[in-house]
């Protein structure tokens, strides 16, 4: 892979709340190449929205801070970058946002073609010299092209009509168009499949992976289903309690899993076989992690060095780092 | 367990609701569900499964009550439930439970541990307080919580500890049927591997029969005996759970099966949903299979004319031309 197209380095952030200062992010770093699709795995609390959000420059005002790091998108570092250039020429524009819930997406007051011309007007850019109804008219075929490709049926009718007239499926699908309009060079799609059924599902994630191939647009894809995840992505990366634990590309990382947690993903998948094992314990605490690593406290295989010190994060085959002491892990039965 | 008696009989099930314009005129008849028979043995768990707007909670929400279907009959131990008094009703429910989405969620956060496992006992049996309290203490000993709990609040607890709480909550009356309406969805892998074990430890200790409705092909496999899956409110194919997931037959379920993602060997060739595209759902038009307009083994007479279900050789019932036609 080549200098990647977005690269997030040792990025903490902090939140506010009253039981003190939560690290909801703690030291993550994770790079994603052009056209590449990342997996981005955990349970809730694991920090994935919130990486999410840090990306885009959204985390939630007056109570987060980032305390360190540095997020570099085409070899500059967003975080640095003046808010209202950041909102003017990035965000929505080349990264935008599949959020998870398209009904709270839409506003229900106006037809999707009124927000979807919208976006075009202030997030797509025009090509050189056209202005008034000529844009227009170009920006609509455009539109038209595009929900074409996500399979919305008849699409210049469906501009016509309010949020309410789809379905959830269709939706989202109007969502993945808009995140496709403005050419954007890289997605972050948050959970985008979580609420639908499972045909809908293999919809979705055939067209995401569709349009990537054909735009060459990178996605980071959030979820918590190690299986959406194996099907769709290149590269996934497992997240807990505000950190990466392990990261690889899709092959390796299923052939040959490293850390601990990863396993216990594994094995509370049901399967075919009858026993699906739960992983012990619950969440840490982020406000008063564990000392050490922060997993150790549900992890079967822990020793006392876990508690002492942070394990280092190690390459421990090309491309393929885990946050563990105990590198040369293999999966066993547990 | 194909011995062990009925417990549950339900034929020709059907439940419809009206949608009503402007002065109360009728604009759509929605047919939730339409004809459904299905029996449930002692001891066995049935899965029901299919896509949001199948009417798969429609169905539970007959078996206690909560909607009167329009035809059709239910019988609980050879009784009907349809057209008792309440008393009668109120009784029969002691048996019949429901649990909701998520059983912890349902605790009052003011009432202690053992005034909320009491509560049912105060409301559906006649004992005595100190009998009350000893059922309590056993019960709360059955999932498996030390007795100090019974002084606690529920925020006080974990997540997976209110669980078992609102689970042993039902359990105080000693069910032998209950309903479990979507009791994993929304859950991360970890914490609904941990649900679908206390289910299974539940059953086995208090001798329970399960209807299990869930949109998740991959819990049902593991968790249930049998798995009915149902289409715009009627059952398509019901079956043993190995066979249907095995050799699916109705071209739905074996739609379903494919869009459900998994974890290849090793070295696997990766791809999304096995199936080709699948064509968008239509309006279910009057006549027919509902399934037609999206099925890619429709015969001509699949549009006029509705598949009932039919017993396979193997012992499972489809609904499908296709299938039935030798």
């Amino acid at each position: 892979m080549s200098a990647p197209m977005l690269s997030v380095q040792q990025v903490s952030v902090d939140f506010a709340t009253e039981d003190g200062t939560v690290h909801v992010l703690d030291g993550v770093s994770l790079a994603v190449g052009r056209g590449e699709i990342v997996g981005l795995v955990g349970e809730s609390g694991c920090g994935k929205s919130t990486l999410a959000r840090t990306i885009l420059g959204v985390l939630p005002p007056h109570i987060s801070t980032v305390s360190g790091g540095r997020v570099v998108f085409d070899g500059e570092n967003l975080l640095d970058m003046p808010h209202r250039r950041l909102a003017r020429d990035v965000r929505g524009r080349r990264i935008t946002l599949i959020p998870q819930d398209p009904y709270q997406a839409f506003n229900p007051l106006f037809t999707v073609g009124t927000q979807i011309m919208d976006l075009m007007r202030t997030k797509s850019p025009a090509p050189g010299g056209l202005s008034g109804r000529a844009r227009k008219r170009f920006d609509r075929d455009r539109v038209i092209q595009v929900l074409e490709a996500v399979n919305i049926p008849s699409p210049a009718e469906a501009l016509k009509k309010l949020p309410h007239e789809f379905s959830g499926g269709q939706l989202q699908r109007l969502m993945i168009a808009m995140a496709f309009l403005p050419n954007p060079e890289l997605i972050i799609a948050d959970e985008p499949t979580t609420a639908l059924d499972v045909t809908i599902q293999a919809q979705i994630l055939r067209l995401l992976r569709n349009m990537a191939d054909r735009e060459g647009v990178a996605v980071i894809f959030t979820t918590h289903d190690l299986a959406t995840a194996y099907q769709l992505c290149d590269r996934v990366v497992v997240m807990y309690a505000g950190q990466e634990m392990e990261d690889a590309d899709t092959d390796s990382f299923f052939a040959s899993p490293r850390h601990p947690y990863t396993y216990g993903l594994l094995g509370s998948i049901p399967g075919k076989n009858a026993e699906v094992r739960e992983i012990p314990g619950e969440m840490a605490n982020l406000a008063d992690p564990p000392s050490g690593c922060r997993f150790r406290t549900r992890c079967a295989r822990a020793e006392v060095r876990c508690a002492e010190a942070r394990p280092p994060v190690t390459e421990c085959a090309a491309g393929h780092v885990v946050r563990c002491f105990n590198t040369a892990n293999e999966q066993v039965a547990t | 367990m194909t011995d062990n008696p009925v417990i549950l009989d339900v034929a020709g099930l059907a439940k419809h609701f009206t949608l009503r314009g402007p002065f109360g005129r009728v604009r759509r008849v929605v047919r939730a569900i339409d004809g459904v028979s299905f029996q449930v043995r002692r001891g066995e768990t049935l899965g029901i499964v299919g896509e949001s707007g199948s009417g798969k909670s429609t169905i539970g929400k007959c078996l206690v009550g909560i909607h009167e279907p329009d035809a059709g009959d239910l019988l609980f131990n050879d009784s009907s439930l349809l057209g008792l008094a309440r008393r009668d009703r109120r009784r029969v429910a002691r048996q019949l439970q429901y649990v909701y989405q998520d059983p912890g969620a349902s605790l009052d956060p003011r009432w202690k541990v053992g005034r909320l496992l009491e509560e049912p006992l105060v409301i559906h049996a006649d004992h005595g307080a100190a009998e009350r309290r000893e059922l309590v203490r056993a019960i709360l000993g059955a999932v498996k919580l030390p007795d100090a709990f019974l002084d606690r609040y529920p925020h006080e607890l974990s997540g997976g500890q209110q669980r078992r709480v609102g689970l042993a909550r039902i359990l105080t009356l000693n069910p032998s049927l209950i309903i479990l309406d979507e009791p994993t969805s929304g859950l991360d892998v970890s914490v609904q591997a941990a649900v679908i074990n206390l289910f299974k430890e539940m059953k086995a200790a208090f001798d329970l029969t399960y209807i299990f409705i869930s949109h998740d092909l991959s819990v049902v496999r593991i968790l249930c005996d049998r798995v009915a899956v149902m289409y715009a409110g009627r059952i398509v194919e019901i079956g043993d759970v190995e066979q249907v997931f095995e050799d699916p037959r109705h071209p739905y379920t074996r739609m379903l099966l494919n869009a459900v993602p998994r974890i290849g060997r090793p070295g696997a060739r990766r791809e999304i949903g096995g199936a080709g595209d699948i064509p968008a759902g239509e309006e279910v038009a009057g006549a027919g299979c509902p399934f037609q307009p999206r099925c890619a083994e429709r015969l001509p007479r699949c549009a006029v004319d509705e598949p009932l279900p039919e017993n396979l050789a193997d012992g499972r019932g489809v609904a499908c031309h296709a299938v039935a036609a030798p």
